[in-house]
């Protein structure tokens, strides 16, 4: 008799593992709703600033307090998830599909294209993605456009390498040979019959991906690298709070929780997305 | 002799990625918007100085050459002036990078010290305590930002309980126990994401080794638990583990820069900072260098170590 | 009196919030000095049986009832600690591919050495010395080099020597093989079963249990035979009579299968049908759905294990 998984124990798995994704993604849902329409309902501005109430504690006015200057934090949080889920989408997004070109190109064609693309990649990939993405905003200039670039400049060789695995393990799968003898183009092969099949999981690290941008974004903005004030940036208010954080400890507190709850939320709707696809798979 | 030529072939294969490394921390400096050498200077810049600057540069070179003459000078240990302070950089290094050491080392130890016993329970009895406190660390771990944490740590253990300084600091020579307070929570910090990542590795590593045959066979042979977990099973898993490790000294790295700034800690990480935000570029790239350098190292340290751990590498035997 | 004695052994997989029986009310004696052989297709139930006896069996399946007496211990009731006492001195096994048996990061001399220190009373040297006559036993040439070698430098035929002076270094009473030659080529199989009938049959006077899918391997070697089919035992009896007379239909399309009878080697597959999975195991004798000769009674009643010759037991209605 041989050991393997028992199907109950996979149908566990797959259904702890779709839990996970499903909380992972209402998370996400709720946030970005809550923070589209957040001009809709919110009574403040991000800006505005109550000079009866600073430093406020939550009250029923403030439902998370005030800052030093009396802006309303949840207001500010859900203006600063703008921030933090526009910077992710972009970089992600522009890493994705730039990553995604070269892994596919790497993977595809190997030899002397596979170590032209790839060398460069693990010279980006020697470098803590928080230092590079220090030094290309500080060289380059401090904006939110700088930071997407800077963040996606991390991100590629990341798709790159998870797209180049994953292409190699489907271009000798059989459908890829039918197609090529059936005389596909190399364009056709690699965008129909490839792509499509060697695509999820780069799409599971986007997803975890789009967390460390929040984390990214915010660290940035924390050291005064990123979005500057009065922009309301989650890390900006938590490095505004800090001179606070003894009279008003939630200054620190809301925003803090605010990163972590976006991050956790992408975390889990990836792991749980990978531990859909490859259920026996090592945890990352 | 085989462990030596495996050395040596990752050697030769990190010479490319290290000039690749240089060319990139050097053709930063082009990527500033405008004249580099008014850049650093600021407001300062008066045409001797920028003179100065640009001949220390060599921006006045074609691009290769200024290449080679920069290159050339880190070679021989020269990392450039800090402009500022007119200090030589690599004496500011010399002071900053014990401290990061320092910084990594400790919370890899803390990391290392949790995360494997409680990946090893976790792994041992699935659904079991351990095992979800294993997956609570693995998920927010790496989900609390590191900084944040750093604050509340601060906010606890500092201000309310006042058990640790919140900054400020002892050279460890000077002061050992001001010196290993100061650290214990910058390094708390770095090490609660890295436990994070270790913890899920090892829990799954040993999973996986405890379906392996040999393990059934250890214990058709009657071997009590206790050695077959810890001295085999762990074992193998070590070699994933390690090499799960050494990547991670990349994210231990990128915490430090963070999590100096966080407790004012005088590390490579705080000095990057602090010269990105005041443009003092060649302090930057220097400490990007250091950096990158390291994370190289580390690379390296864990190959070697993969290769000790495995005797068809090492070529033991008969 | 015997050696081990499997009494009414029920074992079952847990699997979609079910538990399914692999194994059911299976009932043998292993006497000493003797080859006992299991025979039958891969998925019915005999490997399920040795790590049954041997207590080794994975998270998702145990015991439901039954008895192992080794002696005079049940094994079935026995305590973690106990059975790791008794596991490799009074009872081993060996499994069928040797190269991933034992672990790769250690000495071949290590590997053999911890299991005399776990059980006997000796120094480092003292079971140097005995791990060195061991390999010395099992015909390995320059056993003392060999004993800092690592597995990946040993070949299957070799590794599967290092595993049986493993398995026998503390002269258990009882081995069970578990397809140890399934993955070698034929003359190293040869040399193996020789090896395990001379060193614990003829000199120790040990009992084997030999699991195996080839009746090649079971005429080679074995004393008597018992042939299952789905988680039962259709047929038990000395070799002799089983081969030249086998009674269950299902024992008879297995040597029918066989290139030429007797001592050929030949595999179980050319039978019709396949054995059915643990989820729909066929109601009354197992074996009817496939059974040239299954009579109406054969879908509703199970028949027992009946002794019909000196030599020879069986389960079917042919013979009532």
């Amino acid at each position: 008799m041989k050991r393997e998984l028992t199907p109950n124990a996979a149908l566990r798995k797959t259904y702890e593992a779709s839990r996970s994704a499903v909380l992972g993604g209402v998370i996400i849902c709720v946030l970005v709703l809550l923070t589209a329409t957040v001009s809709l309902y919110s009574p403040y501005t991000p800006e505005a600033m109550d000079f009866m109430a600073p430093l406020s504690p939550p009250t029923r006015a403030h439902l998370l307090g005030t800052d030093n200057f009396g802006r309303d934090i949840l207001t500010r949080v859900l203006y600063g998830y703008q921030i933090s889920l526009a910077v992710a989408l972009g970089s992600v997004g522009f890493g994705l599909v730039v990553g995604v070109s070269l892994g596919l190109l790497a993977g595809y064609f190997g030899g002397i294209l596979d170590n032209i693309i790839m060398r460069p990649m693990d010279v980006l990939m020697a470098f803590p993605a928080i230092v590079l993405v220090v030094a290309l905003t500080g060289f380059v200039g401090r904006d939110v456009s700088v930071m997407i670039m800077a963040v996606a400049v991390v991100y590629v060789p990341i798709f790159a390498r998870v797209m180049r695995g994953s292409t190699l393990e489907v271009v000798n799968e059989l459908f890829v040979e039918g197609a090529r003898a059936r005389g596909a183009s190399h364009l056709r092969l690699m965008l129909r019959h490839i792509l499509p099949n060697a695509i999820p999981p780069v799409l599971i690290q986007a997803s975890i991906l789009m967390g460390i941008a929040i984390l990214l974004e915010s660290a940035l903005s924390f050291i005064g690298l990123g979005t500057q004030p009065p922009d309301p940036s989650l890390g900006l208010m938590l490095s505004e709070g800090r001179s606070f954080m003894q009279q008003a400890p939630w200054m620190v507190m809301v925003p803090g929780l605010a990163i972590s709850l976006a991050v956790l939320g992408f975390n889990l709707l990836g792991n749980g997305l990978q531990e859909l696809l490859n259920p026996a798979g090592k945890g990352r | 002799m085989r462990l030596l030529r495996y050395i040596a072939g990752r050697l030769l294969l990190l010479l490319p990625v290290l000039f690749g490394t240089s060319v990139l921390i050097f053709l930063l400096l082009r990527l500033i918007p405008g004249d580099p050498a008014a850049v650093i200077l600021g407001l300062r810049a008066t045409p001797e100085r920028l003179a100065i600057v640009r001949e220390e540069l060599g921006l006045d070179l074609p691009i290769h050459l200024q290449y080679g003459q920069w290159l050339g000078k880190v070679l021989r240990g020269d990392l450039g002036k800090d402009f500022r302070s007119n200090e030589a950089v690599t004496d500011l290094l010399s002071v900053r990078l014990p401290v990061t050491i320092e910084l990594t080392v400790l919370a890899l130890g803390m990391a290392i010290a949790v995360a494997v016993p409680l990946g090893i329970r976790a792994a041992i009895k699935p659904g079991g305590l351990a095992d979800r406190g294993s997956m609570l660390l693995g998920l927010f771990g790496i989900s609390i930002p590191d900084f944040w944490l750093g604050i509340m740590l601060i906010l606890f253990f500092s201000l309310a309980l006042r058990m640790f300084p919140s900054s400020g600091y002892a050279r460890l020579h000077e002061d050992i126990l001001v010196n290993l307070r100061s650290f214990f929570l910058p390094a708390l910090t770095l090490a609660v994401g890295l436990s994070a990542v270790l913890v899920r590795v090892t829990r799954s590593a040993v999973l996986e080794v405890m379906e392996r045959d040999f393990v059934k066979f250890l214990r058709a042979k009657g071997l009590r638990e206790r050695l077959v977990i810890y001295q085999h099973v762990l074992r193998n898993a070590s070699i994933p583990i390690v090499t799960v490790i050494g990547l991670q000294f990349g994210y231990l790295l990128g915490g430090a820069v963070i999590v100096e700034e966080v407790f004012s800690l005088p590390g490579v990480g705080r000095l990057i900072v602090s010269a990105t935000l005041e443009r003092n570029y060649p302090v930057v790239q220097a400490g990007m260098l250091v950096v990158a350098f390291m994370f190289i190292l580390v690379n390296l340290a864990t190959d070697v170590l993969y290769g000790l751990l495995n005797p068809k590498i090492r070529g033991g035997g008969a | 009196m015997s050696l081990l004695s499997v009494r009414d052994l029920s074992t079952e997989f847990r699997s979609g919030g079910r538990w399914l029986e692999a194994v059911s009310d299976v009932a043998f004696d292993l006497q000493r000095g003797e080859i006992l052989g299991l025979v039958g297709e891969s998925g019915c139930g005999k490997s399920t049986i040795a790590y049954s006896v041997m207590r080794l069996l994975a998270r998702n399946a145990r015991i439901r009832s039954g008895e192992v007496w080794l002696d005079d211990v049940n094994l079935a009731a026995l305590d973690e600690e106990r059975l790791q006492d008794l596991r490799g001195r009074q009872i081993s096994m060996i499994f069928q591919d040797p190269t991933t048996a034992l672990d790769s990061l250690f000495t071949v001399g290590h590997q053999v050495m911890e299991t005399l220190q776990e059980h006997l009373d000796l120094d480092p040297a003292g079971a140097r010395q005995r791990a060195l006559e061991l390999l010395r036993q099992l015909g390995i040439p320059a056993a003392n080099q060999r004993l800092n070698a690592y597995p990946y430098q040993f070949s299957g035929g070799m590794s599967q020597r290092i595993a049986l002076a493993i398995a026998i270094a503390c002269h258990p009473q009882v081995l069970i093989a578990d397809e140890p030659t399934t993955a070698l080529d034929v003359t190293i199989q040869a040399q193996i079963l020789q090896l395990i009938r001379q060193l614990l049959v003829d000199e120790q006077g040990a009992g084997v249990l030999l699991i195996t899918h080839d009746l090649g391997v079971v005429a080679q070697v074995c004393d008597r035979v018992a042939v299952m089919y789905a988680g039962k035992i259709v047929e038990f009896g000395d070799v002799h009579s089983l081969f030249s007379n086998p009674l269950h239909p299902y024992t008879q399309a297995l040597l029918n299968s066989l290139p030429s009878k007797g001592i050929a080697r030949g595999r179980l597959e050319n039978i019709q049908g396949r054995v059915p999975s643990l989820a729909d195991r066929p109601s009354g004798c197992r074996f009817h759905p496939r059974c040239p000769q299954a009579k109406a009674v054969c879908r509703k009643s199970v028949p027992p294990l009946k002794q019909v010759s000196a030599s020879q037991e069986v389960a079917c209605v042919l013979y009532d």
